[in-house]
């Protein structure tokens, strides 16, 4: 009796299944177009009716359920972390604004500087016409590095962190050469303008060369380490 | 006095140590399985250029199959204990997942596998057995239905492992993707499940 059942119910979908490929094959149409794949039926179609050969809609899975208790564990919000998380956030943002700043300035200040270099020590007439666009760059450039660096420091910390060597870790240590070398080419660069005209000029102006593409390397280390995984 | 005392710190020892208790009963002819040690969540994200893929060993969960072949799965991990290799990068994530908030990331599901019905005992299959699980994700707080296929492969003693990749979206969840030099984290994460299981005796 069931397997009777059964295979009314499979001849009943094959054969509807088979009128529903005749009508989408069109008169005339000249080929044979294959049936679609019959749906779950869950229940006999109708005697003399059309089965639904639409797809059933997908039911929300049946999640009533708990295998784990209070699973998610979801607390009050705690006003004051998340007062420290937006401070943290605004902060870091301006932290990134600052930093990419000083990269860029600090660069430009590199560029002119060797200009600069050049015109009064290799032969470029010391004409003076970089000195002033050093200069302004240089003050700039560290005002913008100072600005970033009290942006980080300020920002709270409302999650520890783990101690490990991470890019961060790379970035502060990055941060900490750039940090000596702004001081170290400020006081060289004064130095060396200081003593315009002596024999120590040249040297001073080289160390502080020096002393700002070490920087502007430590600058670019604590930009792009974030890049990396 | 004093064995009994010892006896009642034990036994509160135990209780604190034990995962969380099902707050179902198991139905008759269902089979449990409860996630074991050595089970791994992570999750993979694309930032710029590079890839983020951070790991957690403290899932728990249990997962029922009934005697119809019903699979119900529950799976959790806590959001802070995801460790990517870089401390900070991890306090960010707990920072825009409002880890202290929604300390946990919840898998509900259910699937179906009659091939896996049966009491306890019974002959379990050899070949791998692929379930689509359909349920919902908790994450953040909000719940999005979720799709996972999962295969799962049976070893000696009806410990099994089972192995799951899906996409999720953050934003579906609420969450503010981070921005790393003015450039948002993507949107699709996918997460990555390696769960052993072992079967739980009633």
């Amino acid at each position: 009796m069931r397997y009777a059942f059964f295979l009314a119910i499979v001849l009943g979908t094959a054969g509807s299944s088979a009128a529903r490929a005749q009508e989408q094959a069109g008169a005339g149409a000249g080929h044979e177009s294959p049936a679609p794949p019959a749906p779950p039926m869950s229940e006999p179609a109708p005697s003399g009716g059309k089965p639904n050969l639409e797809p059933p809609p997908a039911s929300p899975p049946a999640l009533n359920f708990d295998l784990l208790g209070d699973a998610a564990g979801a607390r009050p919000p705690d006003p004051a972390l998340e007062r420290k998380v937006a401070q943290r956030r605004a902060l870091l943002q301006l932290h990134q604004g600052l930093g990419l700043a000083t990269l860029a300035a600090t660069a430009a200040t590199v560029i002119v500087g060797q200009l600069d270099f050049d015109d009064r020590f290799r032969g470029g007439g010391d004409t003076g016409r970089y000195h002033p666009w050093h200069k302004g760059l240089a003050y700039g450039s560290a005002a913008l590095f100072a600005a970033a660096g009290t942006a980080a420091l300020l920002a709270p910390v409302p999650y520890p962190k783990k101690l490990q060597l991470d890019t961060a870790t790379v970035h502060k240590a990055s941060m900490a050469v750039a940090t000596a070398g702004m001081i170290a080419e400020i006081a060289l660069g004064i130095a060396a303008r200081r003593s315009a005209g002596s024999l120590h000029e040249r040297d001073l102006a080289a160390a502080h060369q020096v002393v700002g593409y070490v920087t502007f390397g430590a600058l670019g280390v604590g930009a792009g380490v974030f890049l990396l995984p | 006095m004093l064995p009994a005392a010892a006896i009642a710190l034990l036994a509160a020892a135990t209780a604190a140590a034990a995962p969380p208790q099902p707050a179902d009963a198991a139905p008759t002819g269902s089979l449990t399985f409860a996630i074991a040690p050595g089970s791994t969540l992570a999750y993979r994200l694309g930032a710029t250029f590079h890839e983020v893929r951070g790991v957690t060993h403290e899932v728990e969960g249990r997962a029922r199959v009934l005697s119809d072949g019903t699979v119900q799965v529950m799976v959790r991990a806590p959001v802070a204990s995801f460790d990517s290799g870089n401390g900070n990068r991890d306090a960010h994530m707990k920072e825009v997942t409002d880890a202290a908030r929604f300390p946990f990331v919840v898998l509900k599901a259910v699937g179906s596998a009659p091939s896996l019905a049966g009491p306890a005992g019974t002959a379990v299959p050899a070949e791998p057995v692929r379930i689509a699980l359909r349920g919902e994700l908790i994450f953040h707080g909000v719940a999005r239905p979720v799709e996972a296929p999962v295969e799962v492969r049976f070893a000696e003693g009806e410990r099994a492992t089972a192995r799951t990749t899906f996409p999720v979206s953050l934003t579906a969840h609420g969450v503010e993707r981070p921005a790393l030099l003015f450039v948002k984290v993507d949107d699709r994460i996918e997460i990555e499940a390696g769960l052993a299981l072992a079967p739980e005796v009633p």
